[in-house]
């Protein structure tokens, strides 16, 4: 499958963007979420066009809220390939998954069971794949 | 036995009497004021420092200590406590003291999964501190980018010595500021 160059991380409430600009570790955690395929996975939309980044920042909870009032984080797939290839070959991997109303979202996904000592790692790994933070307007 | 005194931010030399072994309290530490209770100088200074070296308002503990106030879970906060002790100690000596200020904040947070994270964060490396409530996960990393030869590092950071391991980071921190 083709994959663009960035992907998109929203940043939610408790996320907060430090004072020098940087995306807390946190805010790549994967959901303790077990899929029936074995992977657990962490949201993100693909950067297929330039109006994926403003979509994301304008997407809403189910109660009308803004989502990601921290902003989004994009991130290099070119960072992440060399994750996977320097620690998480097997660990590590990613996907297009498009859900209604949204063609650009996938996921990172984790091989569930993954220790939580490792997957911490590999977050600040991708924490270090981000590219640039673009704050939410909403805040 | 423990003396506190005061200098103000230009500096001020101090009497040889204070001159007494233990550890350098920040806690109540003001704009223009600096409280030292027992300060290890005859180990930790050089001579030309007889004067205090000047402490900013910056202070690269600050944003974590304000978590630390928020930690309601015992275990987590033993641990928390025991890990920015470990980081004020080292802190605390050459060759940190004299460039305390350079060093990047120690971001903290509470994320949802129950643990706390301490960061020390650049755009080149990411090293952090998970503090778990199981503290056989609590686990210390350091992550860095290409530039810096994508170093992957990380430990436990229970039943070691902790400020062995906090030196060597900030060492690490020191050497690319």
């Amino acid at each position: 499958m083709d994959y663009p160059d960035n992907c998109i991380r929203g940043l939610s409430k408790g996320c907060e963007i430090t004072v020098e600009g940087f995306a807390p570790e946190h805010a790549f955690y994967f959901d303790n979420v077990q899929r029936k395929d074995g992977w657990d996975e962490q949201s993100i939309n693909w950067e297929d066009d330039e109006s994926v980044i403003r979509f994301t920042l304008n997407q809403k909870k189910e109660n009308g809220d803004i989502k990601y009032v921290n902003g989004v984080a994009v991130i290099s797939r070119y960072n992440i390939d060399r994750l996977i290839d320097r620690m998480a070959k097997g660990l590590l991997r990613y996907e297009r998954k498009r859900i209604d109303g949204n063609r650009y979202h996938g996921n990172i996904l984790l091989k569930s069971g993954t220790s939580k000592k490792t997957m911490k790692i590999i977050a600040a790994g991708i924490s270090l794949s981000v590219e640039k933070i673009v704050p939410s307007t909403s805040t | 036995m423990i003396k506190t005194f005061q200098v103000s931010n230009s500096g001020q030399r101090l009497p040889q009497e204070n001159r007494i072994s233990g550890y350098l309290d920040l806690s109540s530490q003001e704009e223009k004021w600096i409280s030292y209770s027992s300060i290890s100088f005859n180990a930790q200074f050089t001579p030309q420092t007889n004067y205090v070296p000047v402490l900013s308002k910056r202070d690269t503990l600050e944003l974590a200590r304000n978590i630390i106030h928020k930690i309601t879970d015992s275990n987590l906060l033993q641990q928390a406590v025991k890990l920015l002790s470990a980081i004020q100690n080292v802190l605390n000596t050459q060759p940190f003291l004299n460039i305390i200020t350079c060093i990047p904040y120690l971001h903290a947070a509470t994320p949802e999964d129950g643990s706390v994270l301490f960061e020390w964060i650049s755009k080149d490396y990411r090293i952090g501190f998970h503090i778990e409530p199981n503290p056989q996960e609590s686990s210390w990393s350091l992550v860095t980018k290409e530039s810096l030869g994508e170093i992957i590092a990380y430990g436990s950071i229970t039943d070691i010595d902790l400020r062995k391991l906090v030196s060597w980071l900030l060492y690490f921190i020191i050497s690319y500021l």
